[in-house]
């Protein structure tokens, strides 16, 4: 602490606030500023109430917080409630849906129909249509897949909980880099078909029930054969259900005129070629680092 | 006062040491004396503590809410949820969980992570991450699955999650009694995340109004108590 010098006398300021009960010109000294003013509830509700910014600003934020505690999505702009509305599409979902697309995915060859269902130019929620895509299952399958993997990695004596982390993000940067690289070539070919990104989201994410049978037949028995026999039919499984599910929404309707655009039906067949065939690629990438020989 | 580094470095103390100042701040006085010129036109404490003010702060001290109430701590309905969780087969009265309350699900999974460090594993930091994130998946699934006009609040579903932890937390004790290892130890694991799932998704279910959709509540529910299972096993 250090003396003023005696000049300053004169030049103190001067506490410009007004305190009731109390002298005119309240000294403003280093000493209360180093020990505080003293908590006077009336004085500071006083001042609260009378200032017409802060009761403006509390209102705001008033207003502001019931839009979060109650219904946070009417707070949101408008461009972003379309987008949550029609990702809820691939949520609508039940029991019966799932179960039956589980079937389907993994055991394909039975089915007879594999087009949409539309109803007013819009396709069908899943819950009515058990060919929609929807979400729910990639999403599950994707964390089941980072849970069985964690189990392997556990019997296998090589678990940390830094895993789960390196498993989660490894998903889904491979899910980008391949939703990405799909899109591009689509756009780079040229290719307009039925297919949106959305949906593309989807059935690329049904290989995660593939890579869980896979690991839950290695988990279970622990033996080489048995992991490369579930690969192989799980493969088989995959390619088949999404060359069917994607041929009606990329090749084009065989109503149009054939001859028209061979190269770019050719183009459209490669596509769907790639996009198939990649799946049980990414399956055995994912899982060959688990599988200890 | 001039700022040349001469005089910034060369001042020495003058002021009054540590303990004539305890003796002048002894008596209520928020200044030294040597500040004390006169009281019209400084500072001064007695001047400002009135009797009216004194006497309004004793009325906002008798009018306080007593300390758990503020809190939202009711140990009651903490009990009754918690009987609700342990018997999740049982229908319970479900306007108990209207009111959220954060403590009870905090100490649950305070008890679990120091389960953990009975079996040597410092793993506060990833129970808390896997909290989060799990009910942060947990809400944004649950809101974009039930209908729009039912919305579920972040806090509500780590009250329900929260609370669902108890048979986790028996478990993870147990384990350091029983010490489950292979086989046997995976099927006592499962019937436990079956048992804490089971209870969380009738919880979630009967709340939003999920018709049909209760397994598909479920099966996340599993895959949140199975990471904890998962630390507590590996």
């Amino acid at each position: 602490m250090r003396r003023p010098n005696h000049h300053s006398d004169q030049e103190r300021p001067v506490e410009p606030n007004v305190r009731p009960n109390s002298s005119q010109n309240a000294f403003f000294t280093p000493q209360t500023a180093f020990y505080g003013q003293p908590n006077d509830p009336a004085l500071e509700m006083e001042r609260l109430t009378s200032n017409p910014f802060l009761r403006v600003g509390m209102k705001a934020v008033e207003d502001g917080m019931k839009d979060i505690t109650g219904k946070t999505f009417n707070a949101l702009p408008d461009e972003m409630k379309k987008s949550v509305s029609s990702i809820r599409y691939y949520f609508a979902v039940d029991q019966a849906y799932v179960r039956k697309k589980l079937i389907l995915i993994l055991f394909p060859f039975r089915s007879r129909k594999w087009s949409l269902d539309y109803s007013a130019d819009e396709p069908v929620p899943p819950r009515v249509d058990t060919n929609a895509p929807d979400y729910y299952i990639p999403l599950m399958s994707a964390m089941t897949y980072v849970l069985i993997a964690s189990i392997v990695l556990g019997t296998q004596k090589r678990f940390t909980p830094e895993q789960l982390g390196t498993h989660a993000s490894s998903v889904l940067i491979w899910n980008m880099i391949e939703i990405g690289l799909l899109s591009l070539i689509f756009y780079i070919c040229n290719i307009h078909s039925k297919l949106r990104l959305l949906d593309l989201i989807a059935y690329c994410g049904y290989k995660y029930v593939g890579m869980i049978v896979v690991l839950s037949s290695y988990l279970i028995t622990h033996s080489l054969l048995a992991y490369y026999c579930s690969l192989l039919y799980t493969g088989i499984s995959i390619s088949f259900f999404l060359i069917n599910c994607l041929r009606l929404q990329i090749l084009p309707d065989t109503s149009g005129s054939q001859a028209y655009n061979v190269n770019r039906n050719r183009r459209r067949v490669y596509l769907l070629l790639l996009v198939t065939f990649s799946q049980p690629v990414f399956i055995w990438c994912l899982t060959r680092h688990l599988i200890v020989t | 006062m001039s700022w040349t580094s001469g005089d910034f470095y060369n001042q020495q103390y003058i002021g009054p040491t540590s303990y004539e100042l305890q003796e002048q701040y002894t008596n209520g006085n928020f200044m030294p004396s040597s500040f004390q010129f006169n009281s019209q036109q400084f500072y001064s404490p007695n001047e400002y503590l009135s009797p009216t003010v004194s006497s309004t702060l004793d009325e906002i001290e008798n009018i306080e809410p007593p300390l758990l109430d503020e809190l939202g701590i009711n140990f009651e309905h903490t009990y009754k949820k918690t009987k609700s969780v342990l018997n999740p087969f049982a229908t319970s009265d479900t306007s108990i969980l209207d009111d959220v309350d954060l403590a009870g699900p905090l100490v649950f999974c305070l008890a679990f992570a120091f389960s953990l460090l009975l079996l040597g594993k410092i793993h506060f930091g990833y129970v808390y991450g896997i909290v989060t994130l799990g009910t942060v998946g947990m809400s944004a699934l649950l809101n974009l699955m039930a209908s729009p006009d039912k919305p579920c609040s972040c806090i509500y579903t780590t009250s329900v999650l929260g609370y669902c932890l108890l048979p986790m937390v028996i478990l993870s004790f147990a384990s350091f009694v029983f010490h489950f290892n292979g086989f046997f130890g995976m099927i006592i694991a499962i019937i436990f995340i079956l048992w804490s799932s089971i209870s969380a998704s009738k919880l979630f279910a009967t709340s939003l109004a999920m018709i049909g959709q209760q397994l598909l509540v479920a099966y996340p529910c599993a895959l949140f108590y199975g990471v904890f299972a998962l630390l507590t096993m590996f």
